[in-house]
């Protein structure tokens, strides 16, 4: 139990470059401070402004991918400069596979929610604008920052701004749930606070998260630090029985909230997860997988039939991301390489489908005023542009083959019948309790993508075809250009992502691999020892070969 | 003599303010107008206070000789970030004063010149060295602060405020009166060095006296920072004073109770850490904070009236500094045993302070014609037609919920983490329930903004008190609250420099000789000195087995 591995993949490369990834982070406040200095009553400005704000960070952030080495697994193009001296605190930020999609995807969604604002957002277009760049600002940090306290500032500025898109711009209940929202989430975060000065303490004044990952903790410190962790990123992601809040905010947010709450905001908890959690405590993650799978089972059966019996089409997708982000969960607890790499593409995917859900969902809400499903039928006749990218998007919710959903999907469960049945093969004798644990979890999990399609093509029958039953609904239009572009761009990446899948796992390969490498070892030997014996043994020869290449 | 006067300069400054105030005013013409002139002025003064402790600072001239007036006050590294701290509220409350004071129906001279004194005698109290100094600041502090809070006379409120605080803090003052005659009693002296000398010597058989002596002063501290179970007088007297008076009040009077609580704790009570005082000062210290902030913020949660909810949030906040006073490190000078506070609780003073006066000054904005606009209902639609008070109010308020980047973030970020560095994190549990209690009190700070931003507009036209020295009041707090936010490092290092100078160079020099590694050994010597040989040793230990 002792014995800790040593995390090379935390290891930080190109210092004293250019500092391209602070450069990125802070470009959106740029913008936002423009705005604040603007009048308010021009919103055409603001509009322009924001856009043009969010499409310079997206400029930006492709050239950190076109510096990118995707052959190195480990942080690089890193900024690190001091701080705070006299409590040692260091502004680091660094990218590696796991943080680099959710980047882009940040920086992708965002202008994209800028265009779907235009006509979703109708007053205070000045505030709205710095609030999503400063939102952009907060989701950017969280996810390059390598040291703790430049995360958890990060990870708090996010707040704010949400809680402003949804409290001044969302639904009748938008108080009560944006409160929800903001005291669920800080809540998780202040424990998860303690247990970052708990660990400042025994590192001796670092906050950096190579310090921490190498600090020699005891088991017990090990569960309850990983618990204090675990719980905020539980709540962000939100993973049964934490997800209360997530309805609540998704159904009263704005469209652009709701896309960014679900296309990033989620999807930090999960990066939360694999960047911080497992990494300093992967025996605690041995300890607690069986709990962990057993919730991630529980949310994606869960929340796909709490989807089923929604009649509000927002709820309904809002409880599919519980369910969808349940695959995502599975995928990190399994922890082996096809599982990993197939959690972290379906957190971009699942961004790229739920965020074109949110916004056609909001397309109808602004041509009809309302969102229940019983006030629709037969809407493809008249709009039959519509019907087409919302059936495409539908499939790439429920995981059809040649979309991305099925991409991720697949490594996942490719990666977690490994883990349950692979090894059981083998040696049917041994390690009987984790394997039964995750065979059975991962059968009922199964039964999630049928849920999913039953739930899904029900509200897109209900909706879209059959007889216009209400006459209201004789009148509506198309979509417009605009919104025919915007969801163009969505469904071109969509389709792109699921017909060649190549180019996007290897962002990620690289990295995915040199963090397997210390953290599955480690996590093995808490959860299966018999199973780590026997991956060492293999791997042994393996590593040795290695090494000797690399002399 | 002239140095003595020489080291007490920004303190002559702000008494010069007040007394100037007073005997001029009388002279000027009739009529209030000309009175709103007495702000600036004295936020001038209060700013010159402010910029000659920075030079005293600069020119290390504290570090060598402190003491003035035969070691009665001093103008150490931590006295002076005190005085600075309190003429800084001092100035603000000053420029956010004027004009609504003249609405509310009172704006005469006196109230600047009470002002003034009030600041003065705050930094005195964070300059004492003795328990006579102290005593008379606290009272120069007191006796100005209740007239403040009953100056608005025609209201009833405010007059009843002032009377409910007069009597209580009679009460204080007796308790503290009463713990400094023990320790006069037990010492022989009433200079700080002089009772810590003679504590660090104590014998057992004077344990009693001395624990009884440190419970009435403490007591009488815990009743000025308003903590549990003496904050009863709190929320009326911050309900019914002036708006302004409040927010110096919150703010100012907690600097300096702070400021001076840690002097007494550390530079004259407990020198050698909190255990060495035969009564459990660090748990009672410990324990009242964590039911302060628990009893402050639950009944934050059900107010109605923002002016009442931040006197119970500043309950809550006294009850965080509290549990930051017996985070304590070694003396980087005398070394162990001998404990200095660390810098949070001076730090997390700027951070609260400045919290707590923008968010006054800002509901001072609702202070016109005499009225009082400060239920939360009243304050729908500030966010729309005074955006600017309505985004201080709000800053303010994230601020002591302690939402990054605000400065009030790393005051609790430095607090958690000094108080988690005590002895392996002996204060976890405590930790905890401080960010419980933070998930709490962020309920009743964002309701502020609900009520600022997001509910619908009252049909009634409202006008708002609107001045150029009272947003320079809001502006210059909020710049503060963000900049300092962004990059706390300096601040850090100040408050952090001036804790760990608790101790004067007098004191230091008085306690030298019984430094070193065998420093415990010594105080020990020096402690059964006069005692007989120690009692036979108990029975001989059960055998145990050499490996």
């Amino acid at each position: 139990m002792e014995t800790t591995f040593a995390q090379a993949w935390l290891e930080l490369n190109g210092v004293g470059g250019f500092p391209l990834l602070t450069l990125l982070t802070a470009l959106p406040l740029v913008f936002a401070a423009i705005s604040l200095m603007l009048p308010g009553d021009q919103p055409g400005a603001h509009k322009a402004l924001g856009f043009a704000g969010s499409i310079v960070t997206f400029l930006v952030s492709m050239v950190v991918w076109s510096r990118f080495d995707t052959g190195l697994g480990h942080m690089q193009l890193a900024d690190d400069f001091a701080w705070i001296p006299g409590i040692g605190a260091r502004w680091t930020m660094a990218v590696d596979g796991l943080s680099l999609p959710l980047v882009l995807l940040t920086t992708f969604l965002t202008p994209l929610v800028f265009v779907g604002a235009w006509s979703a957002i109708d007053k205070r277009w000045k505030e709205f604008t710095i609030a999503m760049l400063v939102l952009e600002t907060g989701m950017l940090g969280s996810l390059l920052a390598v040291d703790l306290l430049v995360f958890y500032v990060f990870w708090e500025i996010m707040l704010v701004p949400m809680y402003l898109i949804i409290g001044l711009w969302g639904g009748k209940a938008r108080i009560y749930a944006t409160l929800k929202f903001f005291i669920y989430t800080m809540f998780g975060s202040l424990l998860m606070l303690v247990g970052i000065l708990y660990l400042y303490g025994k590192t001796g004044g670092s906050f950096s998260l190579r310090e921490f990952a190498a600090l020699h903790l005891t088991d017990k410190e090990q569960l309850w630090l990983f618990g204090a962790f675990a719980l905020a990123f539980l709540i962000k992601v939100p993973v049964f029985p934490f997800h209360t809040w997530l309805p609540d905010a998704h159904t009263e947010a704005p469209t652009p909230g709701s896309v960014i709450l679900a296309g990033v905001l989620l999807k930090l908890g999960t990066y939360g997860l694999l960047r911080f959690a497992i990494p300093m405590f992967p025996a605690a993650m041995g300890t607690f997988s069986p709990l962990l799978l057993s919730l991630a089972v529980i949310g994606i059966v869960f929340g796909a039939m709490m989807a089923y019996v929604q009649t509000d089409v927002k709820r309904l997708v809002a409880y599919s991301s519980v369910s969808h982000l349940g695959f995502v969960m599975l995928g990190i607890v399994i922890y082996n390489e096809e599982a990993l790499q197939g959690a972290v593409l379906q957190m971009v995917n699942h961004g790229l489908s739920t965020g074109a859900l949110f916004l056609l969902v909001g397309f109808l809400y602004e041509r009809r005023h309302t969102r229940e499903i019983a006030d629709f039928g037969g809407i493809a006749k008249r709009m039959p542009v519509y019907a087409a990218f919302f059936v495409f998007v539908t499939m790439s919710s429920i995981a059809l083959p040649l979309t991305n959903g099925f991409v991720g999907e697949f490594l996942i469960f490719g990666g977690s019948f490994k883990e349950g049945i692979h090894s059981a093969m083998l040696q049917p004798e041994t390690g009987i309790a984790w394997r039964t644990t995750v065979l059975v979890g991962v059968s009922i999990a199964t039964s999630g993508i049928v849920l999913g399609a039953i739930y899904m093509l029900s509200m897109v029958r209900r909706v879209f075809f059959g007889a216009i039953g209400k006459p209201e609904n004789e009148a509506l239009h198309d979509l417009t250009l605009r919104e025919k572009l915007l969801m163009s761009v969505l469904a071109v990446m969509i389709a792109w992502i699921g017909l060649v899948p190549g180019g996007f796992l290897k962002v990620s390969e690289a990295t995915v691999h040199a963090m397997v490498q210390p953290n599955r070892p480690a996590i093995l030997q808490v959860r299966s020892p018999l199973d780590y014996q026997r991956e060492q043994s293999r791997r042994a020869p393996a590593q040795a070969a290695e090494e000797a290449k690399a002399e | 003599m002239l140095h003595d006067l020489a080291l007490t300069t920004p303190l002559l400054i702000l008494l010069f303010a007040g007394l100037f105030t007073l005997v001029v005013d009388p002279f000027l013409p009739a009529g209030d107008q000309s009175r709103r002139f007495w702000g600036p002025f004295n936020a001038a003064m209060s700013a010159a206070a402010i910029v000659a402790a920075a030079l005293m600072w600069k020119s290390g001239h504290h570090e060598m000789q402190t003491v003035a007036f035969g070691a009665h006050l001093s103008a150490s590294t931590y006295s002076l970030f005190f005085v600075s701290l309190v003429s800084l509220v001092g100035m603000m409350t000053h420029l956010s004063s004027p004009k609504y004071m003249l609405e509310q129906g009172v704006g005469y001279g006196e109230y600047f010149a009470m002002v003034s004194f009030a600041t003065f005698g705050m930094a005195t109290m964070v300059s004492a060295e003795s328990v006579i100094t102290l005593f008379i600041s606290l009272e120069i502090m007191s006796m100005a602060i209740y007239v403040l809070v009953a100056f608005k006379r025609t209201s009833i409120a405010s007059v009843e405020a002032g009377m409910k605080y007069f009597i209580m803090g009679s009460v204080a003052s007796a308790l503290l009166l009463y713990g400094m005659a023990f320790l006069y009693g037990l010492s022989g002296g009433t200079t700080f060095v002089e009772i810590q000398r003679a504590l660090v010597t104590a014998k057992p058989d004077q344990a009693v006296w001395l624990g009884l002596a440190v419970l009435l002063t403490l007591a009488a501290f815990l009743f000025k920072v308003a903590a549990v179970p003496f904050h009863m007088w709190a929320p009326d007297a911050y309900e019914g004073a002036p708006t302004t008076v409040t927010g110096f009040m919150a703010s100012g009077v907690k600097v300096a109770a702070f400021g001076a609580l840690l002097k007494i704790l550390y530079a004259a009570l407990a020198g050698q850490g909190m255990d060495d005082l035969h009564l459990p000062v660090a748990a009672i210290l410990s324990t009242v904070a964590l039911v302060t902030m628990t009893v402050g913020n639950l009944l934050a949660l059900v107010q109605k009236n923002v002016k009442r909810m931040l006197a119970y949030s500043a309950i809550a906040h006294a009850g965080y500094l509290l549990l930051g006073t017996v985070a304590s490190t070694v003396d980087p000078v005398l070394g162990a045993p001998y404990a200095v506070p660390g810098g949070a609780v001076p730090f997390y003073l700027i951070g609260y302070s400045l919290a707590s006066l923008a968010g006054f000054a800002a509901l001072a904005s609702l202070g016109k014609n005499g009225e009082e606009l400060t239920t939360e209902h009243q304050l729908a639609g500030l966010g729309r037609r005074y955006p600017f008070a309505g985004a201080v109010l709000s800053l303010a308020m994230l601020s002591l919920a302690g939402v990054p980047p605000t400065l009030g973030f790393f005051g609790k970020l430095e607090l958690l983490r000094e108080v988690l560095a005590v002895d392996n994190a002996k204060y976890l549990p405590h930790a905890i329930i401080l960010v419980l209690n933070s998930v709490v009190s962020a309920y009743y700070y964002l309701r502020v903004t609900v009520y600022v931003y997001m509910r619908p507009e009252p049909k009634v036209e409202r006008e708002y008190v609107t001045e150029p020295s009272l947003t320079w009041a809001m502006g210059l707090a909020a710049a503060a609250i963000l900049a300092i936010g962004v990059m706390p490092g300096k601040a850090i290092n100040v408050a952090t420099l001036s804790a760990h100078a608790v101790r004067t160079g007098i004191a230091t020099k008085n306690l030298v000789h019984l430094r070193g590694p065998d420093a415990p050994a010594k105080v020990a010597e020096v402690a059964a000195a006069p005692q007989e040989a120690p009692a036979a040793p108990v029975a001989e230990p059960a055998v145990i087995p050499q490996p």
